[in-house]
């Protein structure tokens, strides 16, 4: 019974791994937040171990996230490198004037590039039954805002050498992480899965394949937290013998669809996922790329799935229903194969 | 009497929790109520209490992560009471869900026959206890409707010729690339031809049957129904593009299809997919790149190259070291002097004689009008 389970890496110790490493090697690197001093550690236990390591260092704000924010611009502008912690991704909204404004502005707006090295990290998504204000996913709201980068790993990626990359990025960083990640073990290769990076940047897209035969039905392309939905999905799909490749990009804005065309025009069929509400969301962007790029080879409209435009609610069976789930996207699949 | 102590679900945040230390050495006494074990989750440091008197058994060990609901210690009645069938009972009820396979076909297999038309429930039923897949569906298709194309060539791979599949062309050129295929070396056969044109379809040029739409190379290629495929449309240079790459990514062969009455000299480079009709002469050093159609009698003189997916008219001349560059178009008669360069995407009239270089993305109408395409 109960075998030593193998003690590989969740989402959360990858990244909290990463923060007491670069904390050690970078006395620039300071971290704030709400809640975030031992033994308390962060609302989900990021900053675990942190400020006891790095007492001087570790900052714990009153709640004010427009007012931490904006601190942390100033420190970066003064060549200080802070990493800021959103409790709730939902609070990003009362941050959002010091992040638009202010830290993404600073980098072109005083007549010569400034460095701005700011990292915003936050868990985003639902699941947990955190009601209304502590379940959504807001990114959307930031995404094509010049000069910020918005970084979302899967947990396809090492989201701790993600996090070290936004930090050596050196220009804001609003760095998204999917709450139900946490718990999560990192995927490897594996059973019917293949991972591999299809590209080589700071913050690369993930290809996992159910199939090493064939060639692939469907390319289904998501972020974040979908890789928690899709990699079992995956799994189970390859005993229907449906071979799905899904991209899984790290960067969502800005974006280019380039490195999924080749995909795209093999198998012709694409179904785009995210958590956020439907409406003026990533997928719409997604999209209207890789149509004025594939149109010609497309056997099939892109399919688009999101989470339905209303507000979260918090009972579990209200939550599932709203949010986008395994059955939603294999009803997808299959639709896009009839 | 044995009860089964299952690690509970301490906060919504977690699905697993570590086991820290046991409270109680294996095999003594407890009581109910009693700590037994320390568990960590992510917020919190928990005790594990026994649910009934008797002797501990631990069922995992300081360090392992333990899936919410799975059983950590276990008590028993009795002394040395062995727990093995609780547990065996435990993890047969939980394969049930999972246990034999009783679909009858797998959801590909089923997409599959919905567009072969196969009966899966018949199949099925002379199938019993199987799981019908993909390559089921697509055995019994072919066996009910007989081999779609060129199936009856039995000879050996290796000195067959080469089944080439014609991309378009029902209109006209798929004949007269077929007349070239006969008359030459017999080392190249027609396989079918694929055309877009629904009227087309289910007719034969030349006697080669007109199958269908573009997209049924995919499946004619998982048969091995043909060996390498040529392009004979040209109205869209960039859809001959788009095809050969998108085809080629994905291991389908390009050949060059060469009528036998053209003229190759020495030193003549191609790529492949090139398509090469009668009575055209290629110069000493001319290097061509992939994917071009040349109509009749075009004569391309000495050291001049052609880029790729360009479409040539019939009888036009280039004279030595002219450069062609991609996706460019001539219509009949087009004449180049030597040393010129025609850019990318360019677009000639027929009966030009061109005196000068031609910038990328132009359409020349007549000696002297130049305009610029449209993005």
């Amino acid at each position: 019974m109960n075998a030593p389970l193998p003690a590989s890496t969740t989402y959360a110790k990858s990244l909290n791994a990463a923060l007491l490493e670069m904390m050690r090697e970078d006395e620039r690197i300071y971290f704030l937040g709400e809640d975030i001093l031992d033994p308390y550690g962060g609302a989900f236990k990021i900053s675990k171990g942190l400020s006891s390591a790095f007492p001087d260092r570790v900052i714990t704000t009153p709640i004010s996230e427009a007012g931490f924010t904006g601190l942390a611009t100033g420190m970066a502008l003064r060549g200080l490198r802070p990493i800021v912690e959103i409790m709730f991704g939902d609070f990003l909204a009362i941050a959002a004037d010091q992040i638009i404004n202010h830290m993404a502005k600073f980098v072109t707006m005083y007549g010569r590039d400034l460095e701005v090295p700011v990292v915003v990290r936050t868990p985003m998504g639902g699941g947990r039954g955190y009601g209304a204000t502590h379940s959504q996913s807001l990114e959307k709201i930031f995404l094509g805002t010049p000069n910020l980068t918005v970084v979302a790993p899967s947990h396809a990626h090492d989201p701790g050498q993600l996090l070290r990359n936004a930090v050596a990025l050196g220009r804001p960083v609003l760095f998204i992480e999917h709450k139900m990640l946490y718990p999560e073990t990192l995927l490897a290769s594996g059973g019917a899965l293949m991972i591999e990076p299809l590209t080589d940047e700071p913050f690369p897209t993930m290809l996992m394949k159910n199939f090493s035969r064939g060639a692939a039905d469907v390319l289904i392309v998501a972020y974040g937290g979908m890789s928690r939905l899709l990699a079992p999905l995956a799994r189970q799909m390859a005993e229907e013998e449906i071979n799905l490749a899904i991209a899984l990009p790290a960067l969502l804005s800005p974006m280019t669809v380039a490195p999924l065309l080749p995909l795209a025009a093999q198998c012709g069929r694409v179904l785009l996922v995210e958590e956020g509400t439907t409406g003026f969301d990533w997928g719409a962007e997604v999209a209207a790329q890789l149509y004025a790029a594939t149109y010609k080879t497309l056997k099939a409209p892109i399919a688009r799935l999101a989470s339905r435009a209303e507000i979260i609610p918090t009972s579990t069976a209200g939550e599932n229903a709203m949010l986008v789930g395994a059955a939603d996207i294999e009803s997808k699949i299959l639709e896009l194969l009839a | 009497m044995i009860t089964l102590i299952r690690l509970p679900a301490v906060n919504p945040n977690d699905e697993r929790g570590t086991i820290i230390a046991w409270l109680k050495e294996a095999g003594v006494k407890v009581r109910k109520g009693e700590n037994i074990c320390e568990i960590e989750t992510s917020k919190a440091t928990v005790e594990l209490t026994a649910e009934a008197d008797g002797y501990l058994v631990h069922l995992a060990a300081p360090g392992d992560s333990v899936p919410v609901g799975k059983p950590v210690a276990a008590v028993t009645e009795t002394a040395g009471e062995d727990v093995a069938a609780a547990l065996k009972q435990e993890e047969s009820s939980a394969e049930k869900t999972g246990g034999a396979d009783e679909r009858r076909w797998t959801k590909k297999a089923f997409i599959v026959a919905r567009r072969t038309g196969v009966d899966l429930e018949t199949l099925a039923a002379r199938n019993p206890g199987k799981t019908l897949t993909e390559e089921d569906v697509l055995a019994a298709q072919s066996e009910a409707s007989g081999p779609s194309v060129d199936l009856t060539e039995r000879e050996f791979p290796d000195s067959r010729p080469e089944r080439v599949l014609l991309l378009g062309g029902a209109g006209g050129a798929g004949a007269i690339a077929i007349d070239a295929m006969r008359r030459g070396t017999g080392k190249q056969r027609p396989a079918a031809i694929l055309d877009n044109n629904p009227k087309a379809k289910g007719m034969t040029s030349m006697g080669v049957p007109i199958l269908g739409p573009l997209d049924m190379i995919d499946e004619l290629w998982q048969q091995q129904a043909f060996d390498a495929a040529v392009i004979l449309f040209t109205d869209d240079v960039k859809e001959r593009q788009a095809h050969f790459e998108r085809l080629t990514a994905r291991g389908i062969r390009f050949t060059n299809l060469i009528d036998p009455s053209v003229q190759l000299r020495s030193y003549v480079r191609m790529g492949v997919g090139n398509v090469i009709m009668a009575n055209c002469f290629f110069a000493l050093g001319v290097s061509l790149g992939d994917n071009n159609f040349f109509a009749s009698h075009t004569v391309v003189e000495h050291h001049s190259t052609v880029g790729s997916h360009c479409a040539i008219g019939p009888r036009c001349t280039t004279s030595g070291r002219v450069q062609i560059g991609d996706r460019v178009r001539f219509g009949m008669q087009v004449a180049i002097e030597p040393y010129l360069k025609i850019g990318s995407d360019s677009v000639v009239a027929s009966g030009i004689a061109l005196t000068s270089h031609v910038p990328e993305r132009t359409i020349v109408k007549s000696h002297a009008q130049y305009t610029t395409r449209e993005a």
